[in-house]
């Protein structure tokens, strides 16, 4: 793909080549059986199952929410997100991945100490690299933490800082660390950013699309840069779960 | 406005939780808002996010609850997630996000 979506300079990890390094990569476009298949399921009822990937439950009516321009909703964030972690956990060339879950950011701004609970089955550090959906006045953007080269980026499909969502991620690695005695992991040879020169919706509606092509590059190692947005199909591009 | 599960009768506070016929649990907002269930152990979730749906005045498909991190289904209980009293379960209404309000066009 990448052909229909100009702007978007893809690049995507190379297993022989090393971290900072990186090649053009391709996303494949839609074959027309999977396009069928999924018009199909479009038409059967709204809470029929369509999927279930790591028991994220997707049915029809959360599918919709990929049609036009509709709005992502979450399960279609979470489910996406499930996939990416799933492919990496299953090619050890590419970066173990972790994803929170898709109101994870949301509970962390209202409850900071308690944001524990949601990751104490994992040791974070354990991954090389962290997925955060942010949903912050009905915009979806997309937080990175890379363990390998102790970078957070915010990324913003409107281009826009957000120093206080960084703050708070890095209060929360520093909880985190402090509870995984990994204090040593995470100290202040970190830094954080929000993207410049990503690719920017030209419309009210594609913000979760552009949240999960971020996730999708990042968990390639894949560099994400373009100088403008226009993007045509990518809400076919994310389906089918 | 009652809870659907919440008993009129005492239900017998079991001393042995192994046992425990009902559970006392907290629905958490992250408006702030907190309201307290007590209901059988074998009650599915749907009927927990019914009554908090009607009581926050939202469609109770648009509830979204999670203990600990984890999604609760419609078809769990307390019992097979192993719930304590007291515990408390976050609610959040769906998001979805497609721009900033202000922004014309969606």
């Amino acid at each position: 793909m990448g052909k229909d979506i100009e702007g978007w300079q893809d690049v995507s990890v190379n297993p022989d080549v090393k971290r900072g390094e990186r090649s053009s990569f391709e996303v494949p476009p839609l074959p027309d059986g999977l396009r069928l298949l999924i018009g199909k399921a479009l038409e059967k009822s709204q809470d029929h199952v369509v999927s279930n990937i790591s028991n994220q439950r997707v049915c029809v009516n959360d599918l919709k929410t990929l049609v036009g321009l509709q709005w992502l909703n979450d399960v279609i964030v979470n489910a996406y997100m499930a996939l990416i972690v799933k492919r990496n956990r299953g090619d050890q060339r590419l970066p173990r991945a972790l994803a929170l879950d898709v109101y994870f950011h949301t509970f962390l701004r209202s409850n900071p100490i308690a944001a524990h609970q949601w990751t104490q089955k994992d040791d974070i550090f354990h991954y090389d690299s962290l997925l955060v959906p942010v949903n912050e006045s009905n915009h979806r953007s997309l937080v990175t933490i890379d363990m390998r080269c102790k970078g957070i980026r915010y990324m913003d499909s409107l281009g826009r800082r957000n120093d206080d969502c960084l703050r708070r991620i890095v209060a929360f690695l520093t909880r985190e660390a402090s509870e995984n005695e990994r204090t040593q992991v995470f100290s202040n040879d970190w830094h954080c950013w929000s993207m410049q020169d990503l690719p920017r919706q030209e419309n009210g509606s594609d913000c979760g699309v552009f949240a999960l092509m971020f996730a999708e590059h990042a968990s390639r190692d894949a560099a994400t840069c373009s100088k403008q947005a226009g993007r045509k199909n990518e809400h076919e591009r994310i389906g089918p779960p | 406005m009652s809870n659907p599960e919440s008993g009129e009768n005492q239900g017998g506070p079991s001393s042995s939780s192994e046992h425990k016929e009902f559970i006392k649990l907290k629905v958490k907002g992250q408006e702030g808002d907190e309201i307290h269930f007590r209901l059988k152990m074998t009650t599915p979730f749907s009927k927990i996010k019914k009554n908090y749906a009607e009581r926050v005045g939202v469609a109770a498909g648009s509830i979204r609850l999670i203990f600990d991190g984890n999604p609760v289904s419609d078809s769990d209980t307390p019992r097979n997630l192993s719930l304590e009293d007291d515990d408390i379960i976050e609610a959040f209404v769906e998001q979805t996000g497609g721009m900033l309000p202000g922004l014309s066009a969606c």
